[in-house]
């Protein structure tokens, strides 16, 4: 029989650890939990884990240094799932910067989290580790535009936002992430499905076309996503990333 | 004349009777010093030449007297031959004076008589050597006015007048852009600075209400940050209650807990963002693609499987906050959503404006209630049920965001039933 992933949570408020692992061990799941940083640490260094459930907010260390020293360079790739009980898009973009792979706003439902933790589990299983865990930056130059990670929207050369939806944002980071290399449709599906999963609703193309539009690129004669004809789409134009210090 | 209603009117007013009437007084007292002045130079000069007068009358012969009597005339007094009627008692000081002044420079009596002809202020009754009674009459003196004493005088009422008023405006103008900005006070829109350079008393006024202004700033502030943090710190209890529900073995008591607790995490989150909307102003206006906006708000409704369309609109570049005018456009559909189950946006062009509209089909909001809607908590009377109903924030967090966008928010009937709600962003 194979061994269940281990989970660990970490949170400070003892009823919700323990609330988790209940549910979370119910599930066929290993589960166990700790406080803060400290504990976290001594889980990490004498067990396998497969999976990080981390609280933005803790005594102490918060998490988001926490994040940020398990993204640090050689460390080994763990999904993190972050939790918050700031609701606010900027903590989940800074979650998500940081190297979090998704973000949970509390309060949630236990089968909301047990979801999440699958799908992350799931799509860091598909990818190789290299492409899984990206650096994070907060820019992304190609041709004429800038993708600005943090607020998650495009500036043209004028320096005019234009705005992006979840999906559209999702959709042209991993093409970007993936220069010059083609994406069939199943794993642009599995990389762009984020929070609102329901993009399965739409097909890849009319995502893409889109896209496109955000891009004003012509179909026909494209200047940034070529069509490969039944195979997928490809990100024809170099892409500089960079990283800026300060990020608000 | 009716007493002025403003301020300005009743300064000026009262300071240009009161200098009009100080003047008039100023100028009576020089007119009666310069009289008593002059009388005064008269009795003296006016003896020495009535007895020079008298002497040639004393030598010429009785006929020829009359022919002279004209030629001897000055213009404060004359000489005329004969009696003269009764010598009066009830003489005056000026009478007296000039009586004693004669008679000393003729060495003879001179009697005080009663004038009753016009013109004549005094007459004195004398004696020639002859024995010839003679009369002098003392002329009534007339001070004339120069012409350009009028105008100058004119003039500097003139003067007195203009710096009565621009004095009274320096005092009063300030006092009206107080009543201006204080009357342009609106909870959470930034107020219009005034100006602090004013006369002391108005710019301490001014610099009260800017004190006042803020402590009510604070005091709003304060209310939206104790909603935050009741907010917040509601939402770890929640979560406990979530998870613990999660382990409920009764399917139907764990649905129906769950079905409450997402009421209560929707209020949690609505009074989280109503608190948040504070933190918009931290947001940099940048030209954003207006278009590209709505479309990217209506894509995440679709993909998450809401009945929310986009009819099309022009190119439209506009500086704002794109994230705040985001929430606002997302609370609108919201609300859309909530009423009518669906909504339908565009953006228009129209006179030095951009326009965001989110449209339904829903009851729309009866004419009273319309200012009221972006009050928080207000609810529109039976249009609600504890259901459907909303926390009555969702406007009201649109009225806070948009204060930042430099929007405004119109909300109007829709042609054929519902609500059109628009956001206004002037170009």
């Amino acid at each position: 029989m194979e061994k269940p992933d281990h989970i660990l949570i970490v949170d400070d408020d003892p009823d919700i650890r323990e609330l988790v692992v209940d549910y979370l061990s119910r599930q066929g799941l290993k589960a166990s939990g700790a406080a803060d940083g400290r504990e976290m640490r001594r889980v990490l260094s004498s067990e396998r884990v497969d999976l990080l459930v981390l609280d933005l907010m803790l005594p102490g260390e918060d998490g988001i240094s926490l994040c940020r020293e398990l993204r640090a360079p050689g460390r080994p790739p763990l999904p993190i799932v972050m939790l918050s009980a700031r609701s606010d898009e900027a903590d989940r973009i800074l979650g998500l910067e940081l190297g979090a792979d998704d973000y949970l706003p509390k309060p949630f439902a236990a089968r909301e989290l047990l979801a999440r933790v699958n799908a992350v589990l799931r799509r860091t299983r598909m990818m190789p580790p290299q492409i899984a865990a990206e650096l994070p930056c907060s820019q992304l130059r190609f041709g004429d535009w800038t993708l600005d990670t943090v607020a998650r929207h495009l500036v043209d050369v004028a320096g005019t936002v234009v705005p992006l939806s979840g999906a559209e944002y999702r959709l042209l980071r991993v093409l970007l992430e993936h220069p010059q290399r083609i994406l069939n449709r199943d794993q642009l599906l599995q990389l762009t499905q984020g929070r609102d999963a329901d993009v399965f609703d739409r097909s890849i193309d009319l995502l893409v076309s889109r896209v496109r539009q955000r891009l004003r690129d012509e179909p026909k004669e494209s200047r940034y996503i070529k069509t490969v004809r039944n195979e997928g789409y490809v990100f024809c134009m170099p892409v500089q990333p960079v990283v800026a210090e300060t990020s608000s | 004349m009716s007493w002025p209603r403003t301020l300005s009117g009743r300064l000026v007013l009262i300071l240009v009777v009161s200098l009009v009437l100080a003047q008039a007084l100023t100028f009576a007292f020089v007119f009666a010093e310069r009289g008593l002045a002059m009388r005064g130079t008269m009795v003296d000069y006016l003896a020495a030449d009535v007895a020079s007068s008298v002497a040639m009358l004393d030598r010429l012969p009785v006929a020829e007297r009359a022919g002279w009597l004209e030629k001897l005339q000055r213009p404060n007094y004359r000489l005329r031959l004969g009696a003269t009627g009764e010598a009066t008692a009830s003489a005056g000081e000026l009478a007296q004076s000039v009586a004693t002044a004669l008679s000393q420079s003729l060495s003879q009596p001179v009697a005080i008589v009663g004038a009753r002809e016009p013109g004549v202020e005094l007459r004195f009754a004398l004696h020639l050597r002859d024995g010839a009674p003679v009369a002098v009459d003392v002329m009534q003196p007339r001070l004339r006015i120069s012409p350009w004493l009028a105008a100058a005088l004119g003039l500097q009422l003139l003067l007195l007048a203009g710096g009565c008023w621009v004095a009274v405006r320096q005092a009063t103008r300030p006092l009206a852009q107080l009543a201006a900005a204080a009357r342009a006070l609106k909870p959470g829109q930034p107020a219009a600075s005034l100006p602090q350079d004013g006369p002391r008393e108005v710019a301490e006024a001014t610099q009260a209400f800017e004190q006042m202004r803020q402590r009510i700033a604070e005091h709003l502030e304060e209310r939206v940050e104790m909603l935050g943090a009741i907010s917040h710190d509601l939402q770890t209890p929640i979560t406990r209650m979530r998870l613990r529900a999660d382990l409920l073995p009764d399917d139907s008591l764990r649905d129906k807990l769950l079905a409450d607790l997402v009421q209560m995490q929707h209020l949690v989150e609505m009074g989280l963002a109503y608190a948040r909307t504070s933190q918009a102003i931290e947001e940099p206006e940048v030209p954003t693609d207006l278009a590209a906006l709505l479309q990217s708000i209506v894509a995440d409704y679709e993909d998450a499987g809401q009945a929310v369309h986009w009819l099309g609109g022009p190119t439209a570049t506009a500086r704002t906050r794109p994230r705040a005018l985001h929430r606002a456009a997302g609370n609108l559909i919201d609300n859309a959503l909530k009423f009518a189950g669906a909504a339908e946006v565009d953006l228009q062009r129209q006179s030095g404006a951009v326009v965001l509209r989110v449209m339904d089909r829903g009851p729309g909001i009866p004419p009273g209630d319309r200012a009221k809607v972006t009050r928080p908590f207000y609810r529109v009377e039976g249009s609600r049920n504890p259901v459907t109903g909303g926390t009555g924030l969702g406007l009201a967090i649109v009225q806070r965001l948009l204060v930042h966008c430099r929007g405004e928010l119109v909300l109007a009937p829709r042609e054929g039933g519902g609500l059109v709600a628009s956001i206004r962003i002037p170009l």
